[in-house]
């Protein structure tokens, strides 16, 4: 969603060509232990995915930009990334 | 930053377990990372205002309701019972929220009882939670009382660094009656103490830390 004010905006528009997408697994382990942990959730671009059993989570059909990028899952320290695609 | 390229991409990411907010923890689940020394072990980590939280709830939850009515001691190959005193209820005090063996042996038979309560248990028989207690003399004109001292930060020597407990009041604060700001106008004074001789045949010793006139 755009939201627009009184006056003047501008947005810039950054456009994949097709094909030219990227797909992000992640997998998430115990720092400690080495295990892996599941129903962390990850969030990107607003996209909210949870870890399965075996810590993997999946984004598909992300687009050039830039992206915040948060992890948490209870008990664990959150991890906050940028992620950049160009 | 995590740059993707055109593609299949993957990145690991390792945790870090933080463990839980213990300052929101009620009695039941707090007690076990009392017991196995996991509070204990992250005691100065914590943030300090937690840790101020933390040391009220464990001492209104572990000290305050602890009322130890008569104690005994081996005596003459029998046992000599006694009506417990100050002294007492700090070493039964600081033998659960402490370190029970800084201030008395295991199998030494120095036995004590829930006041209203027949049973009688060992010093060092529960479990302890390790953390960083004294003995705290208070010492006023005419007027000497044993209380405890649970260290809330690392300078020993600031008052307001520590919180003092005894009896029902698990906030001893200069003027209540534990802690006479002075006497006759006499100003009282208050002490940390360190144990040099565990309790043996109602007896043990101390030096002193730290202390202040009120």
């Amino acid at each position: 969603m755009i939201e627009l004010k009184t006056g003047e905006n501008e947005t810039e528009f950054v456009m994949s060509r097709e094909g030219e997408e990227a797909n992000w697994t992640i997998v998430v382990i115990d720092k400690e232990t080495g295990r892996s942990i599941d129903r962390a959730r990850a969030t990107l671009r607003g996209e909210v995915k949870y870890t399965n059993s075996e810590g993997l989570a999946y984004f598909q059909g992300i687009r050039k930009g830039t992206y915040p990028f948060v992890l948490i899952k209870e008990g664990y320290e959150t991890i906050r990334d940028t992620v950049v695609y160009r | 930053m995590i740059s993707l390229i055109t593609g299949e991409n993957s990145t690991t990411f390792t945790m870090v377990e933080v463990g839980p907010d213990l300052t929101k923890l009620d009695k039941e689940q707090l007690y076990p990372y009392l017991t196995s020394g996991y509070v204990a072990d992250r005691w100065w980590d914590l943030p300090s205002r937690n840790r101020r939280i933390l040391a009220q709830n464990i001492i209104d939850w572990w000290s305050v309701p602890f009322k130890v009515g008569r104690y005994k001691y081996p005596y003459n190959g029998g046992w000599r019972e006694r009506r417990a005193d100050c002294s007492i209820g700090v070493v039964a005090r600081m033998s659960i929220i402490g370190d029970w063996e800084t201030i008395c042996t295991r199998g030494e038979y120095y036995l004590a009882s829930w006041e209203g309560h027949a049973d009688w248990y060992e010093f060092g028989d529960r479990s302890c939670f390790y953390l960083p207690c004294y003995i705290v003399k208070v010492q006023g004109y005419g007027f000497n009382h044993g209380i405890c001292g649970l260290q809330l930060d690392k300078d020993m020597t600031i008052f307001d660094n520590w919180l003092f407990f005894q009896y029902d009041n698990g906030n001893i604060r200069p003027g209540d009656w534990q802690m006479p700001i002075e006497l006759e106008g006499v100003r009282t004074f208050v002490s940390i103490e360190r144990t040099t001789k565990k309790l043996k045949a109602n007896s043990m010793n101390y030096e002193t830390i730290t202390e202040w006139e009120l």
